[in-house]
């Protein structure tokens, strides 16, 4: 089944919202494609539209934690975290409030809305903040889990949400972990030729290019990294000496997920001696790209699945 | 307190606030004496009966206390020498205001007993006391928020945007004082950026203003502040023409002792001046 991360935040708000009664919601104005939100319909005394206005917006939910209130605030990805960057560090993370930063319109996802709608650099932005943690889900049901999770741990937090609908790649036994082994095939002494470490909107693209991959007798490991921060380092250097050649899969520029297992390797390369993976990317750095339909971007970009394919194959 | 005794009260914490910023070597002389009678009347005045401000040092976490955001933050060492005078935290802390292992840091952050806000940077505060103000709201608590202000940092766009939130949420439990030294960092605000006027922009966000001609009197500043309490379904702002280095002679409305702190030399001399005040 087809769903968006709309639903997800709807459905998991409203649990959250009646499970924490000092839970709010913190608005940025929103596309009409949100409505209707029943958090909002149901719990519109502690729902609050803010407008265009996300500095404002993210130092007020910081503000309400003086009451010991649990902020979600939610808005644009590109907007959160562009405009209201400093909010977020100077009032957010750097006393570590527990503030819930909501993001919609990851990556590409917002298509033809283009280059200020499109956002590519937002977890640099927020990985690099102290105190951050940064959450990447790739379903319905590994977003409703995050939700969940970010509502009972403490501190601040970012969750970058994609617009489009893909289909289930997790169902409602899905419990959330730093990394989901959903295809494994190498060990140490015997290694794999090549695995795929991705999140949020392209890992459905990946599983979509694994398959394919597997239609040709071929193995390919695929892993999915909910959590960008704090990143399961020990899992990373275990997969870096399992494979000989791991992709990163990401709709994002420098900074992502790729720079942060980089950074992993750089470090484990010393004591491994040289042999963990070749690390190699796909994604979108050094680019602003069209106004177009996504997957009409995805397919210019080889981020669609026939892309991805194409890139592991060689 | 009454007026004499605040005024004495306000003497003793420009010393302080001084001598610790001397012995860091860092300081914002100018932003520190404008902003040292507002928030010495807050924190020790009393409107009759009612305090102006209710919170009580020994439960900074208490659920009926009032909140104050410094959102000029760069004028900290006031506010601190305020807490540690009221016992939030010891005064022996003073001392190593903005040095390693010291709670005290340059700019405010809420790991301070008494201080709420972060206030690193600004233009962020009145938004901060909009989510606290709204958040009482929402509990139908009637504890108020001050959100202090410069001049210099209603340049910042942030500043209007919680402005027009606050007057959209009708947030009359809220109340910001804007300390209008007329001196920022790099010189006049009136040379670096036109702020005025402030009473038209205010109002025409939805806002209850109260002009205070001089804030270094405390009958007109605690005055203000009973006008405030008193707004109906509105946000009240409370503009304070004060001067820069008040209560430092030879730095008074001067822009070069906005963002320094006092010589040796110069703290023997404003030393003395201060006891005079406070030990009459």
């Amino acid at each position: 089944m087809k769903n968006n991360l709309y639903k997800a935040f709807d459905d998991a708000m409203i649990r959250i919202l009646k499970k924490h009664g000092n839970s709010m919601i913190f608005m940025g104005s929103f596309p009409k494609v949100f409505e209707p939100a029943n958090f909002a319909r149901f719990f519109h005394d502690r729902v609050f539209n803010f407008g265009l206005a996300e500095a404002n917006l993210v130092a007020a939910a910081a503000g309400s934690t003086v009451r010991g209130k649990l902020p979600f605030v939610l808005g644009g990805v590109s907007f959160l975290t562009g405009k209201a960057w400093e909010q977020i560090k100077d009032m957010v993370c750097y006393p570590n409030l527990n503030v819930k930063i909501v993001g919609f319109g990851s990556g590409l996802s917002a298509g033809q809305g283009g280059v200020g709608m499109h956002a590519t650099s937002d977890i640099a932005l927020m990985r690099s903040i102290p105190n951050m943690k940064v959450f990447c889900p790739a379903d319905f049901y590994q977003a409703v889990k995050v939700f969940d999770f970010i509502a009972d741990d403490f501190g601040p937090s970012y969750v970058r949400l994609f617009d489009s609908e893909v289909s289930d790649i997790f169902d409602e036994k899905y419990e959330l972990k730093p990394v989901d082994r959903v295809r494994e095939n190498g060990d140490v002494l015997n290694r794999g030729e090549v695995a795929i470490l991705s999140h949020g909107r392209l890992f459905s693209e990946c599983l979509t290019a694994v398959k394919e991959f597997e239609k040709n007798g071929k193995l390919c490991g695929l892993y999915n990294f909910p959590f960008i921060k704090p990143l399961d380092k020990k899992t990373v250097l275990e997969l870096l000496a399992k494979y000989k050649k791991v992709f990163v899969v990401e709709d994002h520029g420098i900074g992502g997920l790729y720079s942060a297992i980089s950074e992993i390797l750089a470090e484990g390369i010393g004591g491994a001696n040289g042999m963990l993976a070749v690390l190699k990317k796909i994604g979108i750095d050094e680019k602003f790209v069209e106004s177009a339909k996504e997957e009409d971007l995805y397919k210019k970009y080889g981020l669609d699945g026939e892309g991805i394919l194409r890139e592991i194959m060689f | 307190m009454t007026i004499e005794e605040l005024k004495k009260k306000a003497a003793r914490i420009r010393l302080d606030c001084l001598e610790m910023t001397s012995k860091a070597g860092y300081g914002y002389s100018g932003s520190m004496m404008s902003v040292a009678d507002i928030l010495v009347a807050l924190y020790y005045g009393d409107l009759g009966r009612q305090k102006v401000m209710n919170f009580d040092p020994k439960k900074p976490q208490w659920d009926g206390q009032d909140y104050l955001v410094l959102s000029k933050g760069h004028a900290a060492a006031t506010l601190y020498a305020i807490l540690a005078d009221l016992g939030f935290f010891d005064k022996h802390e003073l001392k190593f205001f903005g040095q390693l292992g010291g709670i005290l840091t340059t700019r405010p952050n809420p790991k301070i007993p008494g201080v709420f806000s972060s206030g690193v940077s600004q233009g962020n505060g009145l938004s901060f006391a909009v989510g606290t103000a709204l958040a009482l709201q929402a509990d139908r608590k009637s504890n108020k928020v001050f959100a202090v202000l410069g001049d210099g940092e209603l340049q910042e766009g942030q500043v209007w945007e919680a402005a027009m939130a606050a007057g959209n949420f009708r947030l009359n439990n809220l109340i910001a004082i804007i300390d209008n030294n007329k001196v920022q960092a790099d010189g006049l605000v009136s040379a670096a950026m036109d702020i005025y006027p402030l009473q038209d922009k205010f109002e025409a966000f939805g806002w209850n203003v109260i002009q205070v001609t001089n804030g270094h009197n405390f009958e007109q500043i605690l005055d203000s502040v009973e006008r405030a309490f008193s707004s109906n379904r509105r946000p009240s702002v409370i503009w304070c023409h004060t001067v820069s280095g008040k209560g430092i002679e030879f730095a008074e409305g001067k822009v070069s002792y906005q963002g320094v702190s006092l010589s040796e030399n110069e703290m023997r001399e404003v030393a003395q001046k201060l006891k005079e005040i406070y030990e009459k």
